[in-house]
C-alpha cells in the first residue's frame, strides 16, 4: 500500500436520481392541481404510439387533450397531433433515449393547458430506459405491437412490470406473423397479472374504444 | 443507454465533494433489479465522461443489484421476486405490491489523498 496516502471512506447514501424524483413529485402535484390525467406512453420505436393517439383523440375530445412529443430528433410527431388540432409540444432529447421530469416541467410551461384533462406524453422509443424516469405521469400505457414478437414482455420486464395498461396494436397484421396472443398473454400474466391488454388496429379506427372508454374512467374531473 | 444519463448524474453528486482530494479509487452504488442497469455500460459511460481527468484514471465501480421485492397481499408475507414471477411464493396468489427493486443509490466512495 502507498504509506505516503491516506484513504478516506465518504459515505453518501444518496439517490443519484434524487433531482428527478423530486421534480416527478412536483410535475405529479401540479396535475393534480389542475385536474389532469397525466399518461405516459411507452413502447419500442415504431410500434405504434403515434397511431394510437392519433386514434384515440376523436375518442376524448380534441380540446381536452395536449400532448408532450418525445424523440431524438424532428418534430414529425408534433406534427402529426398539430394537424389534428391538439395543443402539442415537441422535445427532441438529441440522444438521450427518455424523456425525464425536468423536459416535462419546462415544456408544461409551454402549453396553454386551460381545459385540458388529458395530457399524453408520447416517449422516446426504447424498452428499457423509461422505465428508469418518473415524469410524475398517473399512468403508464405500453404500445406493444404484434410486428415485435410475443416475447418482449419476457425480454424487458422492468417495462411491462411498470405499466398500468397495455395495448397491442397492430393486430390487423396477425395473419402474416406468427405471433401467438396465448403466449403473449402469458408472459404477460406471469409479470403483471392485473394488466389490463387492449388490442387495436389503424384498419379499424373503432377498435380504439375500449382504450379511451378506460382512460376516461381514470379521469380526474369531478364527476 | 440510460447508463450515461446516471453516469452524469453520478458526477454531479461526487464532483461538490471532491475538493482536495487527489483520487477517486472506488465508488459503490446499489441499482434494484428493475432499474436494468448494465454494468459493462455504466462503466463505459462512467470512463468516457472522465476521460483525462486524473482524479478518475483508477476508479473501480462496485454495483450492488436488490432484488425485486414483493409483499403478498393475500397472506402479508414478505418475499424476493425470482424472475419478475409475481407470484406470491407462499400462497400462490398474484395480487402483489412491489416493495423494492427500484434504487439507484451512491452508497459511498473511496478516495486518495496527498499527506
Ligand atoms: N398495419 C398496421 N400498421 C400500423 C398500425 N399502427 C401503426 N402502423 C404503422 O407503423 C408505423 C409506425 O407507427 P408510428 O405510430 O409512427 O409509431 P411510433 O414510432 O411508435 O410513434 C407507421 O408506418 C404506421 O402507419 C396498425 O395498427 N396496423
Ligand atoms: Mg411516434
Ligand atoms: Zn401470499
Amino acid at each position: 500500500m502507498c504509506d505516503e496516502h491516506k484513504h478516506e471512506i465518504i459515505t453518501l447514501e444518496e439517490n443519484i436520481l434524487k433531482d428527478n424524483d423530486t421534480r416527478a413529485a412536483e410535475n405529479r402535484s401540479f396535475f393534480r392541481e389542475k385536474e389532469i390525467l397525466a399518461v405516459n406512453i411507452t413502447g419500442s420505436p415504431g410500434s405504434g404510439k403515434t397511431t394510437f393517439l392519433e386514434m384515440l383523440i376523436p375518442h376524448l375530445g380534441k380540446d381536452n387533450i395536449a400532448v408532450i412529443e418525445g424523440d431524438l430528433e424532428g418534430d414529425i410527431d408534433s406534427h402529426r397531433m398539430e394537424s389534428l388540432g391538439v395543443r402539442t409540444v415537441q422535445i427532441n432529447t438529441k440522444g438521450a433515449c427518455h424523456l425525464n421530469a425536468h423536459l416535462i416541467s419546462r415544456a408544461i410551461e409551454k402549453l396553454d393547458l386551460n381545459g385540458t384533462k388529458y395530457l399524453f406524453i408520447e416517449n422516446v422509443g426504447n424498452l428499457i430506459c423509461p422505465t428508469f424516469f418518473d415524469l410524475g405521469e398517473d399512468m403508464r400505457i405500453i404500445i406493444s405491437s404484434v410486428p415485435e414478437g410475443e416475447d418482449k414482455p419476457a425480454k424487458y420486464p422492468p417495462m411491462f412490470v411498470s405499466g398500468s395498461m397495455l395495448v397491442l396494436t397492430k393486430i390487423d397484421l396477425l395473419p402474416y406473423i406468427d405471433f401467438s396472443s396465448e403466449k403473449f398473454r402469458d408472459h404477460l400474466s406471469r409479470i403483471n397479472p392485473k394488466l389490463p391488454v387492449f388490442e387495436v388496429t389503424s384498419k379499424k379506427p373503432e377498435t380504439v374504444i375500449p382504450v379511451a372508454k378506460a382512460i376516461k374512467k381514470q379521469s380526474k374531473e369531478p364527476r | 443507454m440510460h447508463e450515461t444519463g446516471i453516469a452524469r448524474r453520478l458526477l454531479s453528486v461526487i464532483y461538490p465533494m471532491l475538493d482536495g482530494k487527489k483520487q477517486v479509487t472506488r465508488i459503490k452504488l446499489r441499482f434494484g433489479e428493475l432499474k436494468m442497469v448494465q454494468k459493462d455500460l455504466l462503466e463505459t459511460a462512467f470512463s468516457t465522461l472522465t476521460r483525462g481527468d486524473k482524479r478518475f484514471k483508477d476508479t473501480i465501480l462496485e454495483i450492488e443489484i436488490k432484488p425485486v421485492r414483493g409483499k403478498c397481499n393475500t397472506c402479508q408475507s414478505e418475499f424476493d421476486i425470482k424472475n419478475f414471477e409475481m407470484r406470491c411464493p407462499f400462497c400462490g396468489e398474484t395480487s402483489i405490491d412491489i416493495t423494492g427493486g427500484y434504487e439507484s443509490e451512491i452508497v459511498e466512495m473511496e478516495v486518495v489523498e496527498d499527506v
